[in-house]
């Protein structure tokens, strides 16, 4: 809805017309009336801040004194300097913000007002001067409730009886003021002792006014400190959390308007919503920063944090009841929040606003259309959120609050780097193995936007491959490989754009290849001096390669019958007459191939049986491009001899460490590679 | 290559094995003799023909005989060749089905 609608245009023409009658009907005498009008003039310019955020200026009494006195004319004066004083105040005394349509339009409401208190008092002519200022102040402000209910309902949507009840209570301030002030001014009409009543009346407010400022000052300032720690907090937590509570708070202060919850409770509700998360800064960072999904163990670590707010709440505020609000805040109406599962009317009622202001907050943050937030905030009602405080939440209300949000407060932002900085060294280590992850564009048109640092045959294959994505609507993944990077790219299709998420992934590997370059070192160490340099474990298949002699004879391995099969070919290549001689060893050849290409077929399936010679030592090389073997039960298995040790590598290994006079092995995710080797058997032959 | 032949006196089977047990005598094991010896209350397997014997050999010998001694049937491993005995007892098989299983 606009300022200027059908309803707020001839009000303001009504103002335009007062204007006009005031003049045309001539000042009379302005002398007579001046102190008052000074004194209207100052009770606007000063009026009683109350905490709940409401001004009080006495200038009702003002209006009433000259319209009883003087008539409506001079009363119309009144209205004039109220309005012309309270307008340059709320534009911070600038007159280019100054509002000539809405000052307008407050002459006509205030005029309307005052004809009706006019026509009430004259009803009354006669009776009692206290009936009269009474009956003319209910009028008067009653009337004018009922027309500014009707401006906020055409301009932002607010219900016309939204806080009924609290708006009639607080009128009865006016009307009680009114019925003492103006008879008593009325009594002593004149000159003199109005400057003498108004200067009386003026010291008076200055006492009010200067300890009602100082404890707003104080107010404001707990406030405001408080907002500042949370911001701090949440730059630390995360630039994208910057101002959440601040913006919360903001929320809460509105919602609780159309909710009419009662003002004296309002400012500790507010306070309490823009701290809700103050707990977040005990915290590990690199909980809260975590991109993915959270463990087992840190998702109980970040739901502890509403117990670690109210814990701070409670030792400032000593409140428990406040403390109480904070703890809730992520309980779920269906019961399936934390810390405690309530569910429905068990969780606090203010709970339960804090925890829709969030949310509101966080949809409101990451949609820009105003009926996004609201379709989604609808959806969480009954789930998440209680939906009797979702009904009073609108497109208007949404589009009203945003006018109010904070998103980027740029000034201390760079101060506030050194905050994060500290953190950031102790995850460098972590960051290092995660590289860069960008989101790219796919318009559909042939290219992807350029970027200066990817490898233009990377961009290439993306926009071969976002084309395919956008034909065929359906999202994928793809690793792509270039220049010694290694990239992993998502391609997630919307109807006529792909967005396609692209991680260098370059790190990760190579932090997973010197991890597992480390863990062989470890395995090597240890297996080296268990078995007392009989088993060797390369770091490189290469070194394994170095070690070969003279290529004897070779098969493939595909199926179980090929177990006995190398065992054949193994037996073949050893002379006839150290056969005959050694039985015992030749069987226990046999064993360790059989057990050797028995694992290829148990965990890699295929690969391949060669045998070598070496200055009378017999090798028999076996290689497959299995996924590899688990190193960590090498040790076990050498120091647990027979067939107690349960696994089925175990007992093969077992065997092949008895039987071979050295075994040289290497493991990786590509394949395995395992050299046996017999001394003294071939010395005869060749 | 694993092959077997039965022999039937009263309750008491004898199997004749020969070749040798590897993994590739699994399913000759499991699928075949498993449930040929099904109705004997005493088995005795002959392993006078077989050369060898590795750790997967090892395993279905010892799931065969402890399947039948849990279904309180008596078994015997007898004429076993001096190389597939070493390697039993590199494994203590004689410790796992208990020494008068062999005989």
């Amino acid at each position: 809805m606009k300022e200027k609608n059908v309803y707020t245009i001839p009000l303001s023409l009504l103002g335009i017309a007062s204007l006009l009658y005031m003049g045309l009907e001539g000042s009379g005498s302005l002398v007579h009336i001046l102190p008052l009008l000074l004194l209207i003039a100052i009770l606007d310019l000063f009026p009683v801040r109350l905490l709940s955020g409401e001004e009080y200026s006495g200038s009702l009494a003002g209006f009433l004194i000259l319209l009883l006195a003087y008539g409506p004319v001079p009363a119309l004066y009144g209205i004039l300097v109220s309005n012309v004083v309270s307008h340059l105040r709320s534009a911070d005394f600038i007159w280019r913000k100054f509002n000539i349509f809405r000052l307008l339009s407050a002459q006509g409401k205030y005029s309307i007002c005052l004809y009706a208190a006019h026509m009430i008092m004259e009803r009354l002519d006669g009776t009692s001067i206290y009936v009269q200022a009474g009956a003319g102040a209910l009028t008067f402000s009653l009337l004018y409730m009922l027309l500014a209910a009707i401006v906020k309902k055409t301009i932002s949507g607010i219900p016309l009886l939204n806080n009924l009840v609290i708006k009639c209570k607080e009128i009865a301030v006016p009307v009680v003021l009114c019925t003492i002030i103006v008879p008593h001014f009325l009594v002593h009409l004149s000159l003199n002792y109005m400057v003498y009543e108004t200067i009386y009346i003026l010291l008076f407010l200055m006492l009010i006014i200067f300890f009602s400022y100082g404890y707003i000052r104080q107010v404001r300032l707990r406030r405001r400190g408080a907002e500042e720690f949370i911001r701090i907090g949440e730059m630390r937590i995360s630039n994208r959390m910057e101002g959440h509570g601040h913006n919360v708070g903001i929320i809460c202060e509105h919602v609780l308007e159309l909710l009419g919850y009662p003002k004296k409770r309002r400012v500790d509700l507010i306070n309490m919503a823009a701290i809700h998360d103050i707990g977040k800064m005990m915290l590990p960072l690199d909980i809260l920063t975590k991109r993915g999904a959270r463990s087992l163990s840190e998702e109980q670590q970040y739901q502890s944090h509403p117990v670690h707010s109210s814990k701070i709440v409670l030792n400032v505020s000593g409140d428990k009841k406040m403390s109480d609000w904070i703890l809730h805040h992520h309980e779920r109406y269906d019961g399936k929040g934390y810390p405690d599962g309530l569910q429905e009317k068990q969780i606090p009622y203010e709970s339960r606003i804090i925890h829709m202001c969030d949310q509101l907050e966080y949809l409101m943050r990451h949609f820009e259309q105003d009926e996004e937030v609201i379709r989604r905030l609808e959806n969480m009602s009954h789930k998440e959120l209680d939906p009797e405080l979702v009904s009073h939440i609108h497109t208007g209300t949404v589009a009203g609050l945003r006018q109010y949000m904070v998103y980027i407060e740029t000034p201390g932002a760079t101060e506030l780097t050194s905050v994060i900085e500290p953190d950031k060294q102790q995850h460098r280590e972590l960051s290092s193995i995660t590289g860069g992850t960008r989101l790219l564009k796919y318009m559909g048109t042939g290219s992807l936007q350029r970027h200066e640092d990817l490898p233009s045959t990377v961009v290439y294959d993306l926009e071969i491959l976002a084309a395919r994505a956008l034909v065929l609507s359906e999202s994928f993944y793809e690793v792509l490989v270039s220049q010694g990077n290694t990239y992993e790219a998502h391609f997630y299709p919307e109807t006529d754009w792909v967005a396609v998420v692209l991680n260098d992934i370059t790190p990760a590997l190579q932090y997973r290849e010197d991890m597992h370059l480390h863990t062989l070192r470890a395995y090597r160490d240890v297996i080296r001096t268990l078995s007392h340099s009989k088993i060797d474990i390369c770091l490189k298949s290469e070194e394994i390669v170095g070690e070969l002699g003279e290529w004897i004879d070779e098969m493939e391995v595909n199926t179980r019958a090929d177990v006995a099969s190398s065992r054949t070919l193994v037996v073949q290549h050893i002379p006839e007459d150290f056969r005959l001689e050694h039985s015992k060893k030749v069987m226990s050849i046999k064993l360790a191939v059989s057990e050797a290409v028995t694992n290829l077929i148990k965990h890699a399936e295929e690969g391949k049986v060669a045998v070598y010679q070496k200055s009378g030592c017999y090798q028999i090389y076996i290689t497959d491009h299995g996924s590899g073997i688990p190193l960590h039960e090498l040790p076990k298995t050498i120091l647990i001899s027979g067939y107690s040790s349960k696994s089925s590598l175990g007992k093969g290994f077992a065997l092949m460490y008895a039987s071979a006079d050295r075994i040289m092995l290497h493991t990786s995710p590509d394949g395995t590679a395992i050299l046996l080797e017999f001394n003294e058997i071939l010395e005869q032959a060749i | 290559m694993f092959t077997y032949r039965l022999e039937l006196t009263g309750q008491q089977i004898t199997v004749y094995c020969e070749g040798d047990i590897d993994i590739d005598a699994g399913d000759t094991f499991e699928e075949q003799l498993e449930p040929e010896l099904a109705e004997a209350s005493s088995v005795i397997l002959n392993l006078g023909a077989v050369q060898f014997v590795d750790s997967s050999g090892i395993g279905l010998l010892i799931k065969l005989v402890q399947d039948l001694q849990e279904q309180e049937r008596q078994v015997w491993i007898e004429q076993t060749q001096p190389e597939v005995m070493e390697v039993f007892q590199l494994l203590q098989l004689d410790e796992i089905l208990g020494k008068d299983t062999f005989r």
